[in-house]
């Protein structure tokens, strides 16, 4: 069995070295040389990625930060608010 | 006029001569388109991977340091487009279909012999399937038949690694040659 495994790659790698190159179409230097006058694109190294995505992720953090801040004291605030329209409201109607 | 060598065609390209680019071309896009399909095994994107090598080679041509053959230093671009266009697409099926990541395209070389085609097509199925370094390894020395010693520049190894690679990439083919075909040559059981 073995051996039947090793023939077959021996006998691939045979018709492997009769089998001619691949031969790209004949229009393919045509585009290469319309790329060329094309101006190079510009190409972003992974560092920049990683400080832009540093600089996003702590922009996110402060607001994300400052709307944690906001909202509890939405939560503290209101009853506080009702509290002082209530007193305001019977205040009044002490005078009424 | 005398045929101008590889490097005096680079020189000249540096310089924005375009006909040293397409002299450069005639010699060595075979060799390159070759590499690139027998790596993607899909015909669009090594005509891609093609257009990329040659429009680096034009850019970068004053860059070239002449420690190497010019053939052997585009042979490194080549393969390096190759396995960064593959890893490209793995990504893209990771994200596509998880379970067909790293299931070979069907491929047929364009000149492979109608009574040879299928025995190629097992071939080229299982190259596909070797890690990159033995992939490379294997199709620069037996699809391109470079010397041992240039497959190991162009990979920027040493010899003996090269022919541990190469080893390791017959194992693997054996095993799966062996799946591929696995009722070839005998009888099968009902």
């Amino acid at each position: 069995m073995p051996n039947l495994e090793k023939n077959k790659l021996e006998d691939a790698l045979e018709h492997l070295k009769r089998l001619p190159r691949a031969t790209p179409p004949p229009e393919l230097l045509a585009r290469i040389e319309a790329g060329l006058t094309m101006p190079a694109a510009k190409v972003i190294p992974l560092g920049e990625w990683r400080k832009i995505v540093a600089a996003a992720l702590v922009i996110l953090s402060l607001n994300a930060t400052a709307m944690a801040y906001y909202l509890s004291s939405q939560a503290t605030d209101t009853p506080r608010t009702e509290y002082a329209e209530t007193k305001l409201i019977s205040d009044y109607q002490l005078y009424y | 006029m005398a045929e101008l060598s590889d490097r005096e065609l680079l020189a000249n390209m540096a310089t924005g001569d375009a006909a040293a680019l397409r002299e450069l071309y005639a010699r060595l896009a075979d060799r390159v388109y070759n590499t690139a399909i027998s790596h993607v095994q899909v015909a669009a994107e090594a005509e891609e991977i093609t257009q990329d090598v040659f429009t680096k080679v034009w850019r970068n041509a004053a860059g070239f340091n002449g420690d190497s053959q010019v053939s052997t230093w585009v042979y490194r671009i080549t393969v390096n487009t190759a396995l960064t266009a593959l890893k490209k697409r793995q990504r893209r099926t990771f994200f596509g279909a998880l379970t067909q990541a790293n299931d070979p395209p069907d491929f047929q070389h364009p000149n492979a012999l109608l009574e040879e085609a299928e025995q190629h097509r097992a071939l080229f199925a299982a190259i596909y399937q070797l890690p990159d370094r033995q992939k490379t390894a294997f199709i620069l020395s037996f699809v391109e038949e470079l010397p041992r010693q240039e497959v190991a520049e162009v990979m920027s190894t040493s010899l003996k690694s090269v022919e541990s690679l190469l080893m390791r990439a017959k194992q693997g083919l054996r095993v799966a040659l062996r799946t591929e075909h696995p009722y070839r040559g005998k009888t099968k059981q009902q």
